[in-house]
C-alpha cells in the first residue's frame, strides 16, 4: 500500500517516493532478485490468465450468454 | 439499502472479463507512471541536469496529459475503446523503449511530454469509464470503482518492482522492462479481451435482467434521460457539466497539491520522511477500501449523495491537517482524507454517464478530466508561492477545506432524480429513490 495514489498524470513527488520505497524495503526483507522473480511472474501471468479465461468464456457463451 | 430491482446473478457475465482487463492495463499504465519520480535520479545524474529540469519535464508532461484527455475521450466515442485503448498501448509500449535509449534529455523530454503523456492519456480513466458505461448499468458504479483502484493496485505492485530492477539494472533495463510489460502484456489483453459494447457478443449490459429490455434506444443498450445529450456541446447549456466539472477541478486542486507538497509540508513541521511516507501509506491502503465501497455504495444510493459526502469528508481532513498539531495531524488527516482520495473519480464518471448517457461519454469525462488535470497543476504552483509568502501551508490547507465544502455542496445540487436516466422509466433502485 505504500505508494501515493495517482489521479490521472499527477507528477508524483520524487522524494516522497524514495521515502516509501526505503520505507517497503524495511517492511519487505525480499532480496531485489527475489522479489524481482515475485512479482514479474505476478505481473506476466496476470495478462496470461486472462487471455485465457475470456477465450475459454466466449468460447462457451452460446451456452452461458446466449 | 434495497437491491437492485431483477438484479441477475453477474458472475458469468463476460463485463467482468472487460473490467478485469482494464484494471489490469489502468494498473500498468498507472503503476508505471507513478514510477516516474523513481528516475528523477538516475536521469538527472546521467545527463547533467538539475532536478528542476526533469521535474519540468514531468510538470509539461502532466500539462500535455489534461489537453489530451477530451481528444482521447472524443476518439473513444467514434471509433470506440478497444481501438483507443490498444492503439494508446501500443504507442506507448512502444515510446517507452525508444525512452530506454534516449541519448540525452531533450529526446527524453520530447518523448515523455509530447509522446508518453499523450499516448498514456488514451489508456486510462477517460477511455476506460467511457467503456466501462456501455457494459455496466446497475453495476456501474461498482464496475468503474475496480477499473479505477487498478491504479493504486498497480502503483503498490510496479513501483516496488520498478525500485529494485533500478538497483539491479539501471534505468535503461527497467525501461525495457516497463516496454515490454505493456507490448506483451497490457496490449493483448486489449486486442483480446475487450469488445466495445456487450451486443459484439450478443449480451446485454449487466448480463440483462428485467429493465434490460426497456427502451434500448442507443448504443450500449442505454436508455434516455431528459439530458441525454446526442450532440456533446448540448451539455454545457446544462447545470450538472458545471456542477461536476467544478467540483473535479477542487478535486485535482486537493490532490495535486497534497501529493506534490507532503514532504514538504511535513519537513517544515519537523516531521521526518520516514514518518510522512507512513502516513501517505496509510492514506493509500485507506484510499483502496474508499473507492471501492463509494462505487459499491453508490449503486444502491443516489451517486451525488456519495459524491458531496465524499468531498465534504475530504474537507475534513484539511481541517484536520490545518488546525492539529503537524505530528498528529497528518495521522488524522490519513485516514479521513485518505478514503475520500480516489472515489471521486467512479462517482463522476457514472453520474456523468447516466446524465448525458454513453454516446458522447468519452469526450464528457474528458473534458472533465481536463480541468481536474489543470486545476491541479495551477494548485501546485499557488501552494507553492503560498508557502514562500506566508511561510506556513496552513492557508492553502483552510483554503482547500473551503473549496471541498463548496465542492460537496455543488455535487450534492446535481438535481440526479430529476436529470439521471438511473430514475428514468423502470425503478432501477427501490434504496435510491430517497434522498434527492
Amino acid at each position: 500500500m505504500l505508494v501515493p495514489p495517482l489521479h490521472h498524470s499527477e507528477p508524483t513527488d520524487p522524494e516522497l517516493l524514495d521515502a516509501i520505497v526505503r520505507k517497503l524495503s524495511e517492511i519487505v526483507t525480499l532480496e531485489p532478485t527475489a522479489a524481482i522473480v515475485l512479482l514479474g511472474l505476478l505481473v506476466a501471468g496476470v495478462p496470461l490468465l486472462l487471455v485465457l479465461l475470456a477465450a475459454r468464456h466466449r468460447g462457451a457463451s452460446g451456452r452461458d450468454d446466449g | 439499502m434495497a437491491k437492485l430491482a431483477g438484479d441477475p446473478s453477474t458472475s458469468r457475465f463476460y463485463g467482468w472479463y472487460v473490467v478485469a482487463a482494464v484494471f489490469f492495463v489502468s494498473a500498468v499504465a498507472i503503476g508505471t507512471r507513478q514510477a516516474f519520480g523513481l528516475f528523477v535520479g538516475p536521469w538527472a545524474e546521467e545527463f547533467g541536469v538539475s532536478v528542476v529540469v526533469i521535474s519540468a519535464v514531468s510538470s509539461a508532461g502532466w500539462v500535455v496529459n489534461g489537453l489530451a484527455q477530451p481528444v482521447v475521450g472524443r476518439l473513444t466515442d467514434r471509433f470506440g475503446g478497444r481501438v483507443v485503448m490498444s492503439t494508446g498501448m501500443a504507442v506507448l509500449g512502444s515510446a517507452t523503449l525508444l525512452l530506454a535509449a534516449s541519448p540525452n534529455i531533450w529526446v527524453l523530454a520530447f518523448l515523455h511530454v509530447v509522446v508518453i503523456s499523450f499516448a498514456i492519456s488514451g489508456v486510462m480513466f477517460t477511455p476506460s469509464t467511457a467503456l466501462i458505461a456501455r457494459w455496466f448499468r446497475r453495476r456501474r458504479g461498482t464496475a468503474m470503482s475496480i477499473v479505477t483502484s487498478g491504479g493504486s493496485i498497480g502503483g503498490i505492485v510496479l513501483v516496488p518492482l520498478l525500485a529494485y530492477l533500478l538497483i539491479l539494472g539501471g534505468w535503461r533495463v527497467t525501461l525495457v522492462a516497463v516496454g515490454a510489460v505493456m507490448l506483451a502484456g497490457a496490449l493483448p489483453v486489449l486486442l483480446f479481451v475487450i469488445r466495445d459494447n456487450p451486443e459484439d457478443l450478443g449480451l446485454e449490459p449487466d448480463g440483462g435482467g428485467a429493465d434490460a429490455r426497456l427502451d434500448l434506444s442507443q448504443a450500449g443498450g442505454q436508455r434516455r434521460g431528459p439530458l441525454t445529450a446526442d450532440r456533446w456541446p448540448q451539455c454545457f447549456r446544462s447545470a450538472p457539466l458545471w456542477l461536476l466539472g467544478t467540483s473535479y477541478v477542487v478535486c485535482g486542486v486537493t490532490t495535486a497539491m497534497v501529493g506534490t507538497h507532503y514532504i514538504p509540508f511535513a519537513t517544515s513541521e519537523g516531521i521526518s520522511t520516514g514518518v510522512a511516507a507512513l502516513a501517505f501509506a496509510l492514506l493509500s491502503f485507506l484510499n483502496l477500501v474508499g473507492v471501492l465501497g463509494a462505487g459499491w455504495l453508490s449503486d444502491r444510493m443516489p451517486r451525488k449523495n456519495i459524491l458531496a459526502t465524499v468531498y465534504w469528508v475530504r474537507g475534513i481532513g484539511f481541517v484536520l491537517l490545518a488546525v492539529l498539531p503537524a505530528g498528529i495531524g497528518i495521522w488524522a488527516f490519513a485516514v479521513v482524507a485518505g478514503i475520500s482520495w480516489l472515489a471521486t473519480v467512479p462517482l463522476t464518471s457514472a453520474l456523468a454517464s447516466e446524465i448525458y448517457g454513453v454516446k458522447n461519454i468519452g469526450i464528457i469525462v474528458g473534458l472533465l478530466t481536463m480541468v481536474h488535470q489543470l486545476g491541479g497543476a495551477a494548485a501546485v504552483l499557488l501552494a507553492g508561492v503560498s508557502f514562500a509568502v506566508l511561510g506556513s501551508y496552513t492557508p492553502a490547507f483552510a483554503g482547500s477545506a473551503a473549496l471541498l465544502v463548496a465542492a460537496g455542496t455543488a455535487s450534492y445540487m446535481v438535481r440526479e432524480r430529476t436529470v439521471s436516466v438511473r430514475y428514468a422509466g423502470a425503478p432501477l433502485a427501490a434504496g435510491a429513490e430517497a434522498g434527492d
